[in-house]
């Protein structure tokens, strides 16, 4: 018989006190889960942040969520990668710099000429600008706070444990692009990554035949740092 | 107290009844295990830069922030054949999930991409965070009673046990219902945070989306979106199949269900093909499967039937004998 064709023979019930013992965890697990959810994603509200330590505990690690899906403001500009080596070619002792390096737009070309497997080389490049972009701000509105020294050292510190692997990540990621660029007989010395912001042209100018100039604006920039060699390519 | 028990001892009963949605739960095995190997594979070339040993995400920084409470297979060495294994077992493991499902190869599947999802989550979509959750339920889940070379026995041996109230079947029932609404919370969460948007709401959001860099994987898509009118209607639409999801999802009226499943699968095809975001609108395909009921695909089934028939008139085929005696 298959599952498909279900009897009409009645099934013979458990005693009330089983059924209470079997089922009434499982409800309770679905009870317990669907409120933790409930509160981990709604929007932040007095009530919200009074029961998010609790729901914390029921959802992270493992039930984590964020579904905000290109909402509520998806984005209006262009994010590009740029990537810049010092390096001293064989036979010479100068350091030379390269100009800019734009490192996004090529791995999304290369992401788009295989549109049924596209690469996730692009989210690599442009993860970096969304985690340490609001970075450069919160350090500046640091230095101008009237916070104690002894504060500020702490929440420094605090940074750096957070950032530090990501940081890290970011110079081994421009390390390994500025190998991937330039040819293999030059010792690369130092690396940096630029983030720009360009605005697209506004929905209320699509048509527009001359639509006013668009001013790129660095969101992050790396500054030098050492050359790491090693990283896989 | 005996009135309280009298309405909830019904809704437990069916809960250790016959297990639910067995052929949603099948085909979710399927999308997601495809998704999975697209995500394996797309970057298989690149996988010592992306996931490796000497990748530019280091292992030694992923082994000391690794969240407490989480194991990741690759934390285990830092050598290039203990990757090499563990990458190849999964490929493995995800192409034997995707056929032949079951709570083993389930079991494994979730742990070996939870494993990658950890070693470098800055490559990571959003859709991963629904399969990371999905796939933990599914643990608890009979997810090869269809469109797999064991679903036939499988079928036989839910028969048997369909016909008792049992703990394994309310094992399952209420991980499908757990399933179900944690989709049904990503789309309610993510239309009510799209209302809260100003560009969703004057229409130009998907005029934005469909610009940004990344995302741009057809010219037709952003060229339309440039029409006022259609980039109104595309974000309006969103908003009203998202947030009424879980409402028409819980409808008696099976066309309704049916209906909102439509509009949604549409919308993640157009994000496939329009946006390239491939291994997400997989996994999204995937759950919204299981949000219909196992009669509602029995009621397609003659629409599936003749759609195959007219492809097969189509594509200049014979029909099948047993096809031209119905």
């Amino acid at each position: 018989m298959d599952a498909t064709q279900r009897s009409t023979v009645p099934l013979q019930q458990p005693s009330r006190r089983r059924l209470m013992l079997l089922t009434l965890p499982l409800v309770l697990a679905v009870v317990l889960y669907v409120a933790g959810v409930a509160v981990y994603v709604a929007p932040a509200s007095p009530a919200q942040i009074r029961l998010l330590p609790v729901a914390n505990r029921l959802i992270v690690p493992y039930f984590t969520q964020i579904w905000t899906l290109f909402a509520p403001t998806p984005p209006e500009s262009q994010r590009l990668a740029y990537v810049e080596a010092r390096y001293v070619a064989s036979g010479s002792a100068r350091v030379r710099t390269t100009p800019p390096l734009l490192v996004s737009e090529p791995m999304v070309d290369y992401a788009r000429s295989r549109r049924w497997a596209p690469s996730k080389l692009m989210a690599a490049a442009l993860y970096f600008e969304e985690v340490l972009n609001p970075t450069p701000q919160q350090m500046a509105k640091l230095a101008r706070s009237h916070a104690s020294p002894a504060l500020k050292r702490k929440v420094l510190d605090a940074y750096r444990r957070e950032y530090g692997p990501i940081q890290q990540q970011l110079t081994r990621y421009l390390s390994a692009e500025a190998r991937a660029e330039l040819p293999s007989g030059v010792r690369i010395v130092a690396v940096r990554g630029e983030f720009v912001s360009v605005p697209m042209t506004g929905f209320s100018e699509r048509y527009a035949s001359h639509p006013p100039a668009r001013r790129a604006s660095i969101i992050y920039d790396s500054h030098w740092r050492s050359y790491i060699a090693g990283v896989a390519s | 107290m005996n009135a309280a028990l009298a309405v909830l001892e019904p809704r437990l009963l069916a809960l250790m009844g016959g297990r639910r949605r067995l052929i949603g739960l099948s085909l979710m095995r399927i999308l997601l295990g495809v998704a999975a190997l697209e995500f394996y594979l797309s970057d298989y070339t690149s996988r010592q830069f992306l996931w490796g040993p000497n990748s530019y995400a280091t292992w030694s920084s992923f082994v000391r922030t690794m969240p407490t409470g989480q194991y990741s297979l690759y934390e285990a060495s830092h050598s290039a054949w203990w990757f090499e294994l563990v990458f190849h077992a999964s490929v493995l493991v995800a192409i034997a999930f995707t056929i032949c499902g079951g709570r083993v190869l389930t079991t494994l599947h979730a742990f070996l991409l939870w494993s990658i999802y950890l070693r470098n989550p800055g490559i990571l979509e959003g859709g991963d965070n629904l399969a990371r959750i999905v796939l933990l339920f599914m643990i608890l889940c009979t997810t090869d009673a269809y469109f797999s070379p064991f679903a036939r026995r499988r079928r036989e041996r839910l028969a048997v046990s369909d016909a008792r109230f049992s703990f394994p079947n309310a094992l399952h029932n209420t991980a499908t219902i757990l399933i179900v609404f944690q989709i049904a919370t990503v789309y309610f969460v993510a239309g009510i945070w799209k209302v809260a948007g100003k560009s969703w709401l004057n229409g130009s959001a998907m005029y934005y989306i469909s610009r940004i860099n990344e995302f741009h994987f057809s010219g037709p898509l952003s060229w339309l979106m440039r029409n006022a009118f259609a980039t109104t209607a595309v974000c309006y639409v969103t908003i009203v199949i998202e947030v009424g999801f879980p409402f028409l999802i819980a409808s008696r009226r099976a066309y309704l269900r049916k209906l909102e499943v439509l509009l949604i699968e549409g919308m993640h095809f157009g994000i496939i093909f329009g946006m390239g975001l491939v291994p997400f609108g997989l996994i999204m395909l995937g759950a919204d499967f299981s949000c219909l009921r196992d009669d509602d695909y029995r009621s397609l089934a003659p629409y599936a039937r003749r759609a195959g028939e007219w492809i097969r008139r189509v594509g200049g085929a014979e029909p099948s004998p047993v096809l031209a005696r119905e």
